[in-house]
């Protein structure tokens, strides 16, 4: 894991005493608050219906034992003893007051942590596949570039009043576990014919009122010329994107207007303009980044590791259940990467208490070579632990709510926290996600791998277009519905969800589901999953079961 | 409009007439694009120094010729999240190597001033609160940058490469 | 805090009903969700609320807003809420849930 220097010791500690005097302002009546919303933005304290909201960056989804504990102080003694996972790697705490923040930035500090940028019309938190570094199927870890971005964009003078927000994710995998093509910049690690290492450059992905599936914009890009390249994106982003109108400025919306091959040849052209000299990444600073994510030394499985486990999930089928579901292979033999669901069924997705932020502390330190990740999912991973170590470490788990043998399938619902929390929402996430997973938990197994997603508003936290199965909130005279899509993806095939047909109230929506789910069981072929299916067979007999049965 | 330039708050020294306006006849005087465009040859000419007021949404590229002309550009902030003015900067200073005064015009806060100035900003037009909230200490906020800029303070890379 | 009001999923039309004006908005200082309860003075209980008849909700507002800065209150506005059974419930699910809190159960402390 990256750890900061003097220099970005100091600049972190500049930054909250600049922020510490901005609320000083503020308080004082020397800032309005339109003066000050762009001020506190900048530092990820939203206004949400209850109290202030303070998200915290996750940089590219890595935490550590020691950052974790901090979180579930904050939970403790500044939050009401619980903070939510998001959907992009952070973290929210719903109860915070304004005049106790520079405070919450003082000790996050403390640990290298800080909520620079988690909001406003700049370059926010990097997403990046929470396997990096263990998973079986990538080029190289995609975590050195994630902390050049990190760097790169941190109050970066040019573009920290873009058009809008710009996001930008990094995958390095086969498997795309980032939803790279949903970002604004998605990049991808690829080897070329000659078997250098590159990115492969997209652009123009997003969700929200308008959403789209990023396009490549360069099929292979040297990787020292990466911030170049990113900056004279995000130069032409700023010259030419829409200010005029808040749901077109989105550089998604340039991409469309001006179609991809004049995009490409604008950013081209400014980046032959900078010149080969303009933001060089020497080898020697790269490798300086990347020797912080070293792999970790990993002890050689024992003779007989397997033939424990094999034992032991013979004696517990809930186990196996959980390394069925939860457990994916790692790269180095005799480890596995260890997915802790934030989805217990009737619960608040994505949601952690103190203690249980604490408990996961300790184990990775026990369990996982003190390495914890978050998922863009909104779940949580160990993503070091000996195979061996399985049953102690779901044991342990277990014990704190957090064995939930669903990492994948139907109860593992990704929601945003809608009316609840939320300002801009226009109808409730989180009790529909709570129905829905309490109902569809025991058919998890039968159903296999399916992705329900709930955003309580068009702006789509909560990803609905890209559910096989989605939701979304709508306020329909005051009442909440909601409206349904089938078929969206967010993976390395990513695909938009079409909309099945009118909403339904809110009282509809489990049934709803269960309908779909039902011609999806009924009509599926031998390993397809939901998506597979619905590409294969249309919308039409979706629409029919659930309209007709009406 | 008071203008903070050099550490202090004082005086604008230049004159910004309208286009219908003449122009006087040795002081400092900004034009608009387009009237630098219409009677540029008569301007150049002109014993009193001349500046350019760019609107934002043109590419200073396409006054490459020009720029070494001009003793004053003034960017527009028409309002403060309106942010391309940044990327005007960086081109004047970077890319086409202008060495006059480039003041941050319309809404300017004191929490931009820093940023402004690492584009390569170095004057700003502000208003009465300047004095009384002291907003040049805004400009020494920070001594680590994580990006080149153009104001002479050295960024991250070249501290670290330092020790 | 009870959540009476929103457990009832469909409410019956308030046409009937004549509605009350209140003012709130949210604490600059902790941001949590205040109403005007006159005299200056701002209650994060709704039940404290001064509530007036549409054509004083002008007045109302006027003087909640009324101070020098900072306001301790953030963009204050006027809502419409209804007395049921004696109590003032906002109007709409939003004002509900800034009233009475969240709807669900957070995670255990």
């Amino acid at each position: 894991m990256y750890r900061y220097d003097e220099f970005d010791r100091r600049f972190l500690e500049e930054r909250v005493a600049q922020y510490r005097d901005q609320v000083r302002r503020r308080l004082a009546g020397q800032l309005s608050e339109d003066e000050f919303r762009p001020l506190r933005l900048m530092n990820g304290l939203y206004l949400q219906l209850h109290a202030y909201m303070l998200r915290i960056a996750i940089p590219y989804g890595s935490l550590s034992p020691a950052k974790l504990r901090v979180l579930a102080r904050i939970a403790r003694r500044y939050d009401r003893g619980y903070g939510h996972f998001t959907t992009r790697q952070n973290i929210q705490f719903n109860w915070i007051k304004l005049e106790e923040t520079p405070d919450i930035l003082a000790e996050l500090a403390a640990v290298e942590m800080h909520s620079i940028q988690t909001s406003g019309n700049c370059i926010r938190n990097t997403t990046a596949d929470p396997f990096a570094g263990a998973a079986d199927d990538e080029i190289e870890d995609p975590r050195p570039w994630c902390e050049i971005i990190r760097q790169w964009s941190t109050l970066h003078p040019e573009f920290s009043f873009l058009p809008r927000k710009f996001k930008i994710a990094v995958s390095a995998a086969a498997t795309d576990r980032a939803a790279v093509r949903l970002h604004d910049i998605g990049l991808y690690l690829r080897r070329n014919a000659a078997g250098e290492v590159g990115f492969e450059v997209l652009v123009g992905g997003g969700l929200g009122r308008t959403p789209m599936i990023a396009k490549t914009l360069r099929d292979f890009l040297p990787k020292h010329r990466l911030l170049a390249y990113l900056e004279a994106i995000l130069r032409v982003y700023n010259e030419f994107g829409r200010r005029d109108n808040l749901y077109k400025s989105r550089i998604k919306i340039l991409v469309q207007a001006l179609g991809i091959d004049k995009m490409r040849d604008a950013v081209e052209r400014e980046f032959g303009a900078m010149g080969e000299s303009a933001l060089p990444l020497p080898p020697a600073t790269v490798a300086a980044i990347a020797a912080h994510f070293a792999p970790p030394t990993l002890a050689a499985p024992g003779a007989d590791d397997e033939t424990e486990l094999a034992r032991a999930l013979a004696q517990a089928p809930a186990l196996a259940r959980w390394v069925r579901y939860n457990v994916a292979p790692h790269r180095a033999a005799g480890h596995a990467i260890v997915t802790v669901s934030l989805k217990p069924p009737g619960r608040p997705p994505g949601d952690a208490s103190a203690a249980q932020m604490e408990l996961l502390a300790d184990l990775a330190e026990r369990y996982s070579q003190g390495e914890i990740r978050a998922t863009y999912e909104q779940n949580l991973v160990l993503p070091h632990v000996r195979r061996r170590d399985l049953p102690a470490l779901w044991r342990h788990l277990g014990e704190a709510g957090l064995a939930t043998a669903n990492a994948g399938l139907a109860s593992d619902i990704i929601s945003c926290p809608g009316l609840d929390y939320c300002s801009l929402a226009n109808a409730r996430s989180i009790p529909v996600a709570e129905r829905l997973s309490r109902h569809l938990a025991a058919r998890d197994q039968e159903i296999g791998e399916l992705h329900i997603k709930i955003s309580g508003c068009i702006n789509a936290c909560g990803h609905h277009h890209v559910g096989h199965i989605g939701i979304l909130g709508v306020d329909k005279n005051g009442e909440e519905f909601y409206q349904i899509t089938i078929g969206g993806s967010a993976d390395e095939n990513a695909a938009l969800g079409a909309i099945v047909g009118p909403a339904v109230p809110s009282a509809a929506v489990t049934g709803a589901v269960d309908t779909l789910i039902g011609v999806y069981l009924d009509l599926r072929r031998e390993g397809e999953r939901f998506p597979d299916t619905y590409r294969r067979i249309g919308a039409a007999p979706f629409k029919e079961a659930l309209y007709a049965a009406a | 409009m008071p203008l903070l330039k050099d550490g202090r708050v004082g005086d604008d020294p230049w004159r910004h007439p309208d286009d219908a306006e003449s122009l006087p006849d040795d002081a400092p005087a900004t034009v608009s694009l387009a009237r630098w465009r219409t009677e540029r040859d008569a301007l150049a000419r002109r014993a009193g120094r001349i500046g350019l007021r760019l609107p934002n949404d043109v590419s200073p590229l396409e006054l490459a010729e020009d720029v070494g002309r001009f003793g004053l550009i003034t960017l527009a902030f028409p309002r403060f999240t309106d942010g391309r003015a940044y990327s005007q900067a960086r081109l004047l200073r970077a890319r086409l190597g202008f060495r006059g005064e480039l003041r941050a015009t319309g809404n300017v806060l004191r929490d931009q001033l820093l940023f402004m100035r690492r584009c390569g900003i170095d004057a700003f037009e502000v208003g009465e609160r300047a004095l009384a909230e002291n907003w040049p200490a805004a400009l020494g906020e920070f001594d680590v940058f994580y990006q080149p800029g153009e104001d002479g303070r050295p960024w991250i890379a070249r501290q670290r490469a330092a020790g | 805090m009870p959540h009476g009001p929103i457990a009832a999923a469909s409410r019956p039309p308030m046409a009937a009903v004549a509605t009350r004006r209140t003012v709130t908005g949210n604490r600059l200082r902790d941001g949590v969700p205040v109403y005007f309860a006159g005299a200056g003075r701002w209650s994060p209980a709704v039940a404290e609320a001064r509530h007036v008849a549409e054509a004083e909700a002008g007045a109302l507002l006027a003087e909640a807003l009324a101070g020098p800065p900072p306001h301790p209150v953030i963009a204050p506005y006027l809502i419409e809420a209804v007395l049921r059974d004696g109590r003032l419930v906002p109007l709409g699910l939003r004002e509900e849930i800034r009233a009475f809190g969240p709807t669900v159960r957070p995670a255990e402390s």
